[in-house]
C-alpha cells in the first residue's frame, strides 16, 4: 500500500520505521527543516519537506495515489485539516487522525473523520482495565463487618493460577468456598486447579482482605 | 438588531472587531490563548475575555457559544480557524459564521467542498493590488 503520514514526531517516525520495514510505501512529511534532515538521515528518500495541510504539499507527496493518509501531528486543528483534505480533496479511501485531546474524538467524527487513534485515550483504557483486574469485589459483610466474602477474577499471571487450592497459600482466616468456571460452580477442594478467567468466591475476616488479594491475585497487600 | 459574538483571536483583527462591536452595544465574547493578547482592548472594554484555545469545546461553551448568534475566526493558524468554525457551523449551527483562511486553496476548498463560510485575506488583498496596480486608484473602502 501507499501511505501518506504528516507529522515527524515520535509516532510518525516510528509508524514510518514500522511500515517500511512490512514492505509498504510510504512518504513521510514535516514542516519543520531541521527535524526533515534528522529524519533524512535514517529514514531517506520517504521523508519529504513539506506542509501537509497544504494542497501543494500533500499534492508533493502523491496523494492522488495514495491509499492511506495518516496525521499524527501534535496539534489536533492541523490533523483534522490533513484529513479532510486528504479524504475530499485527493479522494484518499482511508483517513486515519491521532487525537491528542480526548473531547476531540467526537467533534472529529461529526466533521467526517471517523477514524481516530487517541493514545491518551488508549493508556486510559488499558489503565483502567488493568486496576480493574486488580480488584477484588466484597460481595458482602456480616458478624458486624467482622466477616467478608469476597469474588475475584483471576487473570494470566496471578499466582493462583495454574496451582492447586492445597498450594495456595491463604491467610488462616479465610476460605475459599467455590470457584465459577464459565456456567459451573466448582466445589472448592484442594485439588483443583486454578484457570484464569475462574471466579473465586472466599470468605475471610476484615482484616485478612488485603493478604487473600495478595495471595490470588498479587500485588501489594495494601487495600 | 444587537447581537451575542464570539470573537475567537485577539490579535489585530479580532481585538478592532471586538471593541467596534463592544461600543455598538453587541455583546462581545473574545477568545485568545495568550492573556497578554487582551493588552490590545482598552482598560474600559465591555466584552468578556476568555483565555483558553478556540478550538477547545469547554472554552468555547465558556465564552458562550450555546446561546451565541456569531462566531468569528481570526486567529493566526488557519487550521485553528477552521476547525472552530467548523464546530460553530456544524455542530453548533451559529446563525453567522466566518473564519479567516490566508491558503487561498484551502480557502476554496472549505467554501466550495465543505459549505465553511469563509474568506481569504491574501485574495482580497491581491485583488486590491492588482486593481491599484492596473487603474492606479485601489481603494476599495
Amino acid at each position: 500500500m501507499y501511505i501518506v503520514i504528516v507529522g515527524g514526531g515520535k509516532v510518525g517516525y516510528y509508524l514510518t520505521k514500522t511500515l517500511l520495514a512490512e514492505n509498504h510505501e510510504v512518504t513521510l512529511l514535516d514542516w519543520d527543516y531541521e527535524k526533515v534532515k534528522l529524519l533524512k538521515q535514517d529514514l531517506g528518500e520517504a521523508v519529504i519537506f513539506a506542509n501537509g495541510s497544504s494542497i501543494d504539499g500533500l499534492e508533493k507527496a502523491g496523494c492522488t495515489r495514495a491509499d492511506v493518509i495518516v496525521a499524527v501531528t501534535g496539534d489536533d486543528e492541523d490533523n483534522l485539516v490533513i484529513c479532510q483534505l486528504g479524504k475530499r480533496y485527493f479522494k484518499v479511501p482511508k483517513a486515519i487522525s491521532r487525537i491528542n485531546n480526548p473531547k476531540n474524538e467526537r467533534i472529529f467524527k461529526e466533521l467526517g473523520v471517523g477514524t481516530t487513534i487517541s493514545g491518551t485515550i488508549s493508556i486510559v483504557a488499558s489503565i483502567e482495565q488493568y486496576l480493574a483486574k486488580q480488584h477484588i469485589i466484597r460481595l458482602m459483610s456480616f458478624n458486624h463487618e467482622e466477616m467478608v466474602l469476597l469474588e475475584t477474577e483471576l487473570f494470566a499471571g496471578c499466582p493462583a493460577v495454574g496451582k492447586k487450592i492445597s498450594e495456595i497459600k491463604l491467610p488462616n482466616e479465610c476460605i475459599i468456598i467455590t470457584i465459577l468456571r464459565g456456567k459451573n460452580a466448582l466445589f472448592a477442594k484442594g485439588d483443583v486447579v486454578l484457570e484464569s478467567g475462574d471466579l473465586v468466591i472466599a470468605i475471610s475476616t476484615q482484616n485478612e482482605q488485603a493478604a487473600v488479594k495478595k495471595a490470588l491475585i498479587g500485588g501489594e497487600p495494601s487495600a | 438588531m444587537l447581537m451575542k459574538m464570539i470573537i475567537v483571536g485577539c490579535g489585530r483583527a479580532g481585538s478592532t472587531i471586538a471593541v467596534k462591536m463592544s461600543l455598538e452595544g453587541h455583546q462581545v465574547s473574545i477568545i485568545d490563548k495568550n492573556p497578554l493578547a487582551f493588552d490590545r482592548l482598552p482598560p474600559d472594554f465591555a466584552g468578556t475575555m476568555v483565555v483558553g484555545t478556540g478550538i477547545d469545546e469547554d472554552v468555547l461553551i465558556k465564552a458562550g457559544i450555546k446561546e451565541t448568534e456569531a462566531v468569528i475566526a481570526v486567529t493566526k493558524g488557519d487550521n485553528t480557524n477552521i476547525m472552530i468554525g467548523q464546530i460553530a457551523e456544524f455542530l453548533y449551527k451559529i446563525p453567522r459564521v466566518m473564519v479567516r483562511i490566508v491558503d487561498p486553496k484551502v480557502k476554496q476548498f472549505y467554501d466550495t467542498e465543505i459549505g465553511l463560510p469563509c474568506y481569504c485575506p491574501t485574495e482580497i488583498n491581491a485583488d486590491y493590488y492588482i486593481r491599484f496596480l492596473k487603474e492606479g486608484n485601489g481603494c476599495i473602502s
